[in-house]
């Protein structure tokens, strides 16, 4: 890979694993890459909610951290 | 007979018995074990996306929307007042409810809630319009002290999570129901068997909340059953009027008329 093309990839923290993504990534975008786009889910980054309104809007960025909270079974 | 209905928050609800989603062998015993519970109400708890396993993500959303029940999040697994005040924030975004069992535990070893740290976390969802449903210890001045918050129920432990003890200071939860008439009160925690449930009802209190105790039965539907009965009869009981206790024998027949030989035995 390229010194230009490494420039264009960013670190992020996804559900606790590292993450090489492209510059210029929406939340919108990384939804469709994991795959989790039909189902219920919260995008939290860095201990903020994402309203899903704003999901096509907010670009993510180096170092962020970034978690998809799902429902589980709980007592 | 089917005892009162209540209101928790606003809702109207036939069942006292809340049920947890979680410890089931299977999904499918956990829709037999819920629907035979009759409950109206079920726990459920949010965390990071992983695989998509029966009990989370998708499949177990689509399970548990298929049951047509109330939703209490719970904050489980919090050890701190921030922490479950994040975690209750994303719940209400994720399943779209401002119900919250709010759990700060203290200690991991028995799971005892934290009541400074439970205090403190509920003044600030309250004030951030949440319905708190505090798991708490039977502690008389914690309880009031979430009263005066203005939490309108409160959910007590019977004994630590799973431990299914039953009701380890049933002196501690009657003083709570004597001493908070208007509150809305569960327990929630420790319950093993339906008799403990019963004895809970027959107290006064308004509802029981539990999970181990049918998920781990060896039949979880027909104990969901026979604990939707208990808590019904408990209830039935409670309304009826318990008679009080007696130091001194009294005889059920009645004595006046009785035949001249018996009288003089």
């Amino acid at each position: 890979m390229s010194d230009v093309n490494r420039q264009k990839k960013i670190k992020v923290v996804v559900n606790g694993n590292l993450m090489l993504l492209e510059n210029g990534v929406f939340i919108d975008d990384l939804i469709m890459l994991l795959n989790v786009g039909s189902q219920r889910y919260v995008v939290v980054i860095n201990d903020e909610i994402m309203p899903k309104s704003m999901h096509d809007k907010i670009e993510l960025k180096q170092s962020d951290r970034c978690d998809i909270i799902s429902p589980i079974s709980g007592g | 007979m089917q005892a009162s209905s209540w209101n928790v928050y606003g809702t109207e609800l036939d069942s006292r018995l809340f049920i947890g989603t979680a410890l089931y062998p299977s999904p499918q015993v956990m829709l037999d074990a819920i629907k035979a519970s009759q409950s109206q109400v079920i726990t459920v708890s949010l965390r990071r996306q992983t695989s998509s396993n029966s009990d989370s993500g998708e499949k177990f959303w689509q399970l548990i929307q298929s049951l047509d029940c109330h939703l209490l999040p719970n904050t489980a697994g919090c050890y701190s007042a921030q922490e479950a005040i994040k975690t209750a924030r994303i719940a209400r975004e994720l399943f779209d409810t401002d119900w919250i069992k709010l759990e700060v535990l203290g200690d991991s070893y028995n799971l005892q809630p934290d009541p400074f740290a439970l205090v403190e976390a509920t003044k600030i969802l309250i004030d951030e319009g949440f319905k708190v449903f505090p798991y708490c210890t039977d502690d008389l001045v914690l309880c009031q002290k979430l009263a005066d918050l203005g939490c309108e129920v409160l959910m007590p432990w019977g004994a630590p999570i799973g431990t299914g003890r039953g009701l380890i200071n049933p002196y501690a939860l009657e003083t709570l129901r004597k001493r908070l008439p208007d509150l809305t009160l569960l327990v929630d925690a420790g319950i093993g068997k339906p008799s403990d449930a019963v004895q809970a009802m027959e107290l006064g209190f308004d509802g029981i909340l539990l999970n181990t105790a049918v998920a781990e039965a060896l039949d979880p539907a027909k104990m969901a059953d026979a604990f939707a009965q208990a808590i019904n009869a408990g209830r039935l009981a409670y309304e009826a009027g318990v008679m009080p206790k007696r130091d001194i024998a009294k005889p059920s027949t009645p004595t006046l008329d009785q035949p001249i030989w018996q009288q003089y035995d």
